[in-house]
C-alpha cells in the first residue's frame, strides 16, 4: 500500500491547512498549543517544510471539522473564493456568510473532483461579455435578455428547466445550499471551476429561479466580479444590480409573450382580468406573483402601484394560491446540486470509485438518502404490449414487492 | 480461548439497525462486534413509511443501548502503524470506513461491509483480511438460532425498506434474499 503522505505534496497540503486554519480565525499559537505542539512546527508544516505526522492530521482534521480523505485529495489549487468575495463582503454584515462562501467552494471543489475521477469535463460554451457601461440599464436589460433567449434558442418560450439549460448549454454550476436569509444568490467566476453560482434553498423557487438569472447577468457583463445578491427592504441600487435585475425580468418574462398572454385573458374574460388569471399567469412563468405584477406594471399593461395597492389590502398569495390548488415550492434548508452532479456521483459509486460514505459526504445527506440518489438513478426500461417504451424508476415503497424482486434481478 | 471479533462498518451497522433484530444479531453471534469512533459519530438514519405511507420519516440511529450493554464495543485507533495505515486508506475511503479497515487489518479482525470499493481494496492489498456482508451476517445470525422464516423475512424486509439497501445480484446469496423475500 503506498505511503500516502510522502506522496501528497506537502506543500499543497500545508496550503490546504492553513486556508482552514484562517477560515475558523484561528491563530497558529492557537492551534499549536490545542495539539500540543511547537508554534515553529504548525508554521513548517503550513509551508510544506515538515512532513506532517498521521496523529497531526488526524488532530487538525478533528480541529478544523474537514475529513482526512478530504484533506488528502488532490484539488485544484485555486485562490480561496473569499479573496474574490472580499469587497463584497464587506457590504454586507451577514456573520455566517463566510462560511456559506467556503461550503460554495467546497461544492465547486467536489464537482471539479467528480469530473476528475469519471474523466467528464463540463463543456464550456461562454457567450462575450457584453458591454454595459454609460449605458441605460434597463432598457440594456431588454437587448440582451433577448439577444441571449435568441442564442439560446429559446425565442419567447417559457423556460421549463433553467438550471440544466444554463448548465449543458453554457457550462455555468448552480448549486442550491442554505444561505444566510437575507442573501438570495452568489456568484464566482474563476479560472479553474469556470461561472459558479449558488442560489438559497431556504428561499422559495421562484425567488431562487430569479436569483439564478440575476447571477446570470453579472456572468454576461461583469464576469470577474464576485456577487452576492442581498435582499433589501429599500433599496438604493447601483446601475449594475438594476440592470441584473431587470434581465432577469425580461429574460423569464419577454415583452411580447407576456403581452400576448395578457391580451389573450383578457380577451377571454372580455376584459375583466382577476386576480386569479394573474397567479395563474405567474405560474405558468414559474415567477413569484409580485415580479409578474411589477412585471406588468412596467409594460403598462396594469395600473401603476397595484402591487403596492394589493400589498395594502393584505391581499394573501399564499392562501389565494392554495385555493387555486397552485403548488409554490417553499424553501427548505436542504442542498438542491445539480442534476449532472448527481449522476456524475452516483456513476462514481456504483463502479467503485467513491466508498458510500465519500458519496453521503458529496450528496451533503446520510447514507440512506444517498442510497435514494442512486435508486433514482438506476431506471430501466421495459417495453409495453403496444410497443412504447418507458423507464422503470425503481421506488421500493409504493412497489409491490414481487415487482421490486424482478426490477432487481437486473442489477449488478 | 478468545473470541474471534469483527468490526463492522457504517454501511452494514445501517442495515442491522435497520432489520429491528440489531440486538438479537449482536447477542447471539459467536462474534464480539466493535465500532470505530468515526462510525459512531457520523449520522446515520435510517426511515420509515410516514403516516400517508406514500413518503418516509428519518431517525437517527441510536447506539446508546448496545453501546452501554457491551454489545457493541467502541474502539480507536492507537498504535503509530494503525494510524499510519489510516491515513493510507483514508486516501481512497471516507475516515470511517478507513478506520474500520485499518483496525481490522492491524487486530487481524474480521470486517463487516458492504461497500464496493472497500471490499476491492481488501482483495487488491489485504487478501488475508476476512470479511463479511449484510446478508452473509443476517444468514448466520438465522440458521444458527433457528430463526422462523417469517422473522427473518421481517428482517431482511425492514433492511430492504428502512436501509433501502439491495444486495448486488452478483451476491453469493443474492437467490437466498430473493426466496426470502418472495416466500409466502
Amino acid at each position: 500500500m503506498r505511503e500516502i503522505l510522502k506522496l501528497v505534496s506537502q506543500e499543497e497540503l500545508g496550503r490546504k491547512l492553513q486556508h482552514l486554519r484562517k477560515a475558523r480565525g484561528l491563530t497558529q499559537q492557537e492551534v499549536a498549543d490545542r495539539l500540543a505542539i511547537a508554534r515553529t512546527t504548525l508554521t513548517a508544516i503550513e509551508k510544506g517544510e515538515r512532513l506532517i505526522r498521521p496523529d497531526e492530521l488526524m488532530d487538525l482534521s478533528k480541529l478544523y471539522n474537514e475529513s482526512v480523505n478530504r484533506l488528502l485529495r488532490q484539488d485544484v489549487n485555486a485562490e480561496p473564493f473569499v479573496v474574490q468575495f472580499r469587497a463584497a463582503l464587506a457590504q454586507t454584515d451577514e456573520s455566517d456568510l463566510e462560511q456559506s462562501i467556503q461550503e460554495f467552494q467546497k461544492l465547486c471543489e467536489d464537482y471539479q473532483y467528480l469530473e476528475k475521477i469519471t474523466e467528464t469535463p463540463l463543456s464550456v460554451k461562454y457567450p462575450i461579455e457584453y458591454e454595459i457601461r454609460n449605458l441605460d440599464p434597463i432598457r440594456r436589460a431588454e437587448d440582451i435578455a433577448s439577444l441571449e433567449r435568441n442564442r439560446l434558442g429559446l425565442g419567447d418560450s417559457v423556460i421549463t428547466n433553467l438550471k440544466n439549460l444554463l448548465e449543458n448549454e453554457i457550462g455555468i454550476r448552480i448549486f442550491g445550499m442554505p444561505l444566510p436569509s437575507r442573501i438570495a444568490g452568489l456568484f464566482a467566476f474563476t479560472e479553474e471551476f469556470g461561472a459558479c453560482i449558488a442560489t438559497n434553498t431556504k428561499h422559495p423557487n421562484d425567488r431562487q429561479l430569479m436569483s439564478s438569472i440575476h447571477e446570470y447577468a453579472h456572468f454576461l457583463t461583469t464576469r470577474s466580479k464576485a456577487d452576492i445578491v442581498i435582499l433589501r427592504t429599500n433599496p438604493r441600487m447601483s446601475a449594475i444590480e438594476r440592470f441584473a435585475d431587470a434581465f432577469a425580468r425580461y429574460f423569464l418574462m419577454p415583452s411580447s409573450d407576456l403581452q400576448r398572454r395578457f391580451h389573450e385573458i383578457k380577451n377571454l374574460k372580455d376584459g375583466n382580468v382577476t386576480a386569479a388569471d394573474l397567479l395563474a399567469l405567474a405560474d405558468f412563468y414559474s415567477v413569484s406573483f409580485q415580479a409578474l405584477i411589477l412585471r406588468l406594471e412596467e409594460l403598462r399593461l396594469l395600473r401603476s402601484g397595484t402591487w403596492d395597492r394589493l400589498k395594502n389590502e393584505d391581499f394573501q398569495v399564499r392562501k389565494a394560491q392554495e385555493i387555486l390548488g397552485i403548488r409554490s415550492k417553499i424553501g427548505s434548508s436542504q442542498y438542491e446540486l445539480p442534476y449532472r452532479y448527481r449522476a456524475l456521483a452516483v456513476q462514481a459509486y456504483n463502479s467503485g470509485d467513491i466508498s458510500e460514505g465519500q458519496l453521503a459526504r458529496l450528496l451533503r445527506t446520510d447514507r440512506v438518502r444517498a442510497r435514494e440518489i442512486v435508486e433514482k438513478f438506476i431506471s430501466r426500461y421495459t417495453i409495453s404490449d403496444d410497443g412504447e417504451t418507458f423507464p422503470i424508476v425503481f421506488d421500493s415503497l409504493s412497489q409491490p414487492i414481487a415487482e421490486v424482486l424482478q426490477a432487481v434481478s437486473g442489477r449488478e | 480461548m478468545t473470541e474471534p471479533t469483527a468490526i463492522i462498518d457504517a454501511c452494514s451497522l445501517i442495515n442491522f439497525y435497520a432489520s429491528t433484530f440489531l440486538e438479537s444479531i449482536l447477542k447471539n453471534s459467536p462474534l464480539r462486534f466493535y465500532i470505530v469512533e468515526q462510525v459512531k459519530n457520523e449520522s446515520l438514519y435510517i426511515r420509515k413509511p410516514d403516516e400517508s405511507e406514500r413518503g418516509f420519516d428519518y431517525e437517527p440511529i441510536n447506539l446508546d443501548q448496545y453501546l452501554k450493554s457491551n454489545l457493541l464495543k467502541l474502539v480507536k485507533l492507537e498504535a503509530e502503524s494503525e494510524k499510519n495505515l489510516f491515513i493510507n486508506l483514508a486516501d481512497q475511503l471516507d475516515d470511517g470506513e478507513a478506520a474500520t479497515l485499518a483496525i481490522a487489518i492491524s487486530r487481524k479482525m474480521r470486517v463487516i461491509t458492504d461497500d464496493k470499493k472497500a471490499i476491492r481494496i481488501l482483495r487488491q492489498d489485504f487478501l488475508s483480511v476476512h470479511y463479511s456482508m449484510t446478508l452473509d451476517i443476517i444468514k448466520e445470525w438465522s440458521d444458527k438460532n433457528f430463526i422462523e422464516n417469517d422473522e427473518l423475512k421481517k428482517a431482511l424486509n425492514n433492511i430492504l425498506i428502512r436501509a433501502n439497501y439491495l444486495p448486488p445480484k452478483k451476491h453469493h446469496l443474492f437467490n437466498w434474499w430473493k426466496s426470502i423475500l418472495e416466500s409466502g
